[in-house]
């Protein structure tokens, strides 16, 4: 579960389940990396945005 | 040349010398290789990211090297095993080619998975280091 205030970057759900064979490739497979290199360089720019979007709710909610 | 050329070249240039390592993966099986299946056992290495740092000179890179570790075997501890040396081995700081310099590095994740073909186990090393461009 994700904590209030907080956000979850994942990949795959129930019916996906093998995001981590293409990300790290098999033994037939080659590895497509898809995740991690995203998840790296998008990672400031979404912390950025969840803080913005925190603290735009905070301040719009809180004199009602 | 790049830094996670020359990164590259010295994790392999350690990983060689050190026995730990050879004892259990050959010095030939440690190597940058596309071709499946990869040999067993073998340590893969080149897959790259390098990110700017953001320094204001631009001379701060985040390279995150993903080290794969292959072996033919029962369980999963062969390549723990092997997952463990290799940290091992990275311990003391790295010396580059000439122009470029590790201020840190260390292995932020390390992890064995049993490969769906059944009988081969499949490590996976993620490295992450700072390197620092340097006048040479």
């Amino acid at each position: 579960m994700v904590p209030e205030g907080a956000a979850a970057v994942t990949a795959g759900n129930s019916d996906v389940r093998y995001a981590h064979l293409v990300e790290f490739g098999t033994t037939k497979a080659p590895a497509q990396p898809f995740f991690w290199p995203a998840f790296r360089s998008q990672r400031k720019r979404a912390e950025t945005r969840i803080k913005r979007a925190l603290s735009k709710a905070v301040k719009e909610e809180f004199n009602k | 040349m790049s830094a996670a050329l020359t990164l590259q070249k010295a994790i392999r240039a350690r990983l060689v010398a050190t026995s730990a390592v050879t004892d259990l993966v050959p010095a030939s099986a440690i190597l940058d290789r596309n071709q499946r299946p990869a040999p067993s056992p073998s340590i893969i290495l080149g897959e790259a990211q390098v990110l700017d740092e953001g320094d204001i000179a631009r001379k701060r890179s985040r390279v995150f090297h993903t080290i794969h570790v292959w072996k033919l075997e029962a369980s999963l501890a062969g390549v723990t095993a092997i997952n463990a040396t290799i940290r091992e081995a990275l311990r003391d700081r790295l010396s580059l080619d000439a122009g470029h310099h590790v201020a840190d590095l260390y292995i932020a994740d390390s992890r064995a998975m049993r490969d769906p073909d059944g009988e081969t186990s499949h490590g996976v090393v993620t490295l992450e280091a700072l390197i620092v461009e340097e006048a040479s």
